[in-house]
């Protein structure tokens, strides 16, 4: 086993240019003499281009999908039947959209004279219908400075030289310093702060991510670091329509509560793994934990549909619960479960009190 | 419809999907996916039947606007219909229908189409085999592998976020996991390669 590993270490130093050219002539010869060698060699190419090719497609049909249901809302906005669309043979009373298509396309093109190319991810967001926000916060070089001076006037307390590109929420999900956020608010990240709401800093690290669920597990790496025991616990039953939520999240630079309730099921056009969620959330919300009355996480907010102004969506705590197993060593998940929420008979107020040291700034630079 | 496009705009189109565009992939169905749904469902289809047909036809495109190289030969359109028209075919064949409307001379504007879509077939099998043993090795093989092979982080990033004690034990770990997939993968692509 040891020399198999060692010889398909040798294979990918090969495959990845990273050898010498005598290294190369040499490891090339021995595979052109040892039959089994050269066998494992090709294997060892053929997988790795397999799993690449793998990746690309399922990523692009995703993106696919994602354009399909794009075009969807608009034709069910033009109250069309779909397929049944007169094309260019009558094309009379639809003049007026083609108008505005050649403008927008004649537009397109001089901006690509002059942008060379890059127009077609960027132009056109205007008349984007019921697209997905997600909510991470780009911090812009105006609040950067106000952030600055704030700290000047009010604090000592020794932050990063600037503060972080984007940021979102997370809140603990064991005593021992994993907390829980989105995918998306970590991703690109060279570095990531965690904030307390006291203004302590904490650096962290990525200790899970799964870009499907849009979870991500982080774990602050001063190990001397430890809260109280945790005052929630993941719901693991259904939640009802209409049930009353609340989250806490960091859409500005301090805590924000935002009261809500369950609108529907899934999520964004029909995600089954998400809820839909009336409640006011800003970019910087995601990865806020969504809460009941009785105090239990039911799940973590990831996006908003934009235009509108109170449609938001949440990952269901299910997937959560399904990504404590993957972590590694360290993580105790039965501070999360076999529990009751302590906060369970407490006014509303004192339930955010008792919550606020467990929800988390997330600050990332890239 | 057919002139409302210069080259030039079918050129960013294909450039804005090989980069996974958004506005280029939505752009490519607003304006093809209407013209592919009417054949599909004139011909024995349904609407989800159409939706996956042209999302089968735009990845045979992408594998040909990926290569920098690559000129388009005639319109998109035409190029998309004969695809679609073709991939419909196999499927209604595979159903055991018949293709009802017949069609003009597309297949013939559009060299090398049967490559095209060999390839394409080949890639599809690879790709439905790969996505079940994925789904066999489980986790956190499929990550692990995910992060070193397509992420290309180093073994000592890897052994930090998934809580390896050492980047040795973490390098042990991946091997073992990629062995694993490489019997599962081969196991059936070999099976299905082999006359």
């Amino acid at each position: 086993m040891k020399d198999l590993i060692h010889f398909l270490q040798q294979a990918d130093r090969y495959l990845d240019g990273h050898m010498a050219p005598d290294e190369r002539a040499r490891f090339e010869a021995f595979c052109g003499q040892d039959a089994e060698a050269g066998q494992l060699l090709k294997e060892q190419a053929d997988i790795r281009n397999y799993l690449v090719e793998y990746h690309d497609t399922a990523h692009l049909k995703g993106e696919l999908n994602q354009a399909y249901g794009a075009w969807k809302a608009k034709e069910s906005l033009r109250g069309q039947p779909s397929g049944e669309r007169p094309s260019a043979g009558k094309p009379v009373i639809f003049m007026k959209r083609y108008l505005w298509k050649i403008a927008g396309i004649a537009a397109a093109i001089a901006l690509l004279i002059t942008a060379g190319g890059v127009w077609l991810s960027q132009n056109y967001s205007d008349h984007k219908i019921n697209s997905y926000t997600i909510l991470r916060r780009e911090i812009d070089n105006i609040k950067r400075s106000q952030n600055s001076l704030m700290n000047d006037i009010h604090s000592k307390k020794a932050a990063p030289a600037n503060p972080g590109q984007y940021g979102g929420t997370g809140f603990a999900i064991s005593s021992a310093g994993f907390i829980a956020t989105n995918a998306h608010v970590v991703a690109g990240a060279d570095s990531i702060y965690v904030e307390t709401a006291g203004g302590e800093s904490l650096k962290a690290s990525i200790v899970y991510q799964d870009t499907h669920s849009d979870l991500a597990i982080l774990k602050v790496m001063d190990s001397t670091f430890s809260l109280p025991a945790l005052p929630y616990d993941l719901r693991k039953t259904a939640v009802p329509l209409g049930d009353e939520v609340y989250t806490l999240g960091y859409p500005r630079n301090e805590i924000v509560y935002g009261k809500g309730y369950v609108s529907a099921e899934t999520g964004f056009r029909g995600d089954s793994d998400s809820y839909q969620i009336s409640i006011p959330v800003n970019p910087g919300n995601s990865g806020g934990p969504l809460i009941d009355t009785r105090g239990q996480v039911l799940g973590i907010i990831t996006g908003k549909q934009s235009p509108s102004d109170d449609i938001a969506f949440a990952v269901k705590s299910s997937f959560l619960l399904d990504m404590l197993d993957s972590l590694p060593k360290g993580f105790n998940k039965n501070a999360l479960l076999h529990k009751q929420s302590s906060l369970q008979h407490l006014s509303r107020v004192d339930q955010i009190k008792k919550l606020q040291p467990f929800v988390f700034m997330v600050k990332v630079y890239n | 419809m057919s002139g409302r496009y210069s080259n030039g705009t079918s050129k960013a189109l294909l450039e804005g999907l090989a980069q996974h565009g958004e506005k280029a992939l939505e752009l490519l169905y607003e304006d093809y996916f209407p013209m592919i749904s009417r054949m599909v469902i004139n011909n024995h289809g349904n609407e989800d039947d159409a939706k996956d047909l042209f999302q089968e036809t735009l990845i045979v495109l992408y594998e040909k606007a990926k290569d920098p190289a690559f000129v388009l030969e005639c319109q998109l359109k035409t190029y998309l219909y004969a695809v679609g028209r073709r991939l419909w075919l196999k499927q209604l064949h595979q159903r055991q229908k018949k293709f009802l409307v017949t069609q003009g001379n597309e297949e013939e504007m559009v060299g090398n189409l049967e490559e095209d879509l060999q390839m394409h077939w080949e890639k599809e099998g690879r790709f439905r085999i790969m996505s079940a043993s994925l789904e066999k090795l489980g986790e956190p093989c499929k990550s692990l592998l995910e992060q070193f092979y397509l992420r290309q982080l180093s073994m000592q990033q890897i052994a930090e976020k998934f809580g390896y004690t050492n980047p040795d034990n973490a390098k042990t770990q991946k091997y073992k996991c990629l062995n694993r997939l490489k019997k599962i993968f081969f196991d059936h692509y070999k099976q299905k390669g082999t006359p």
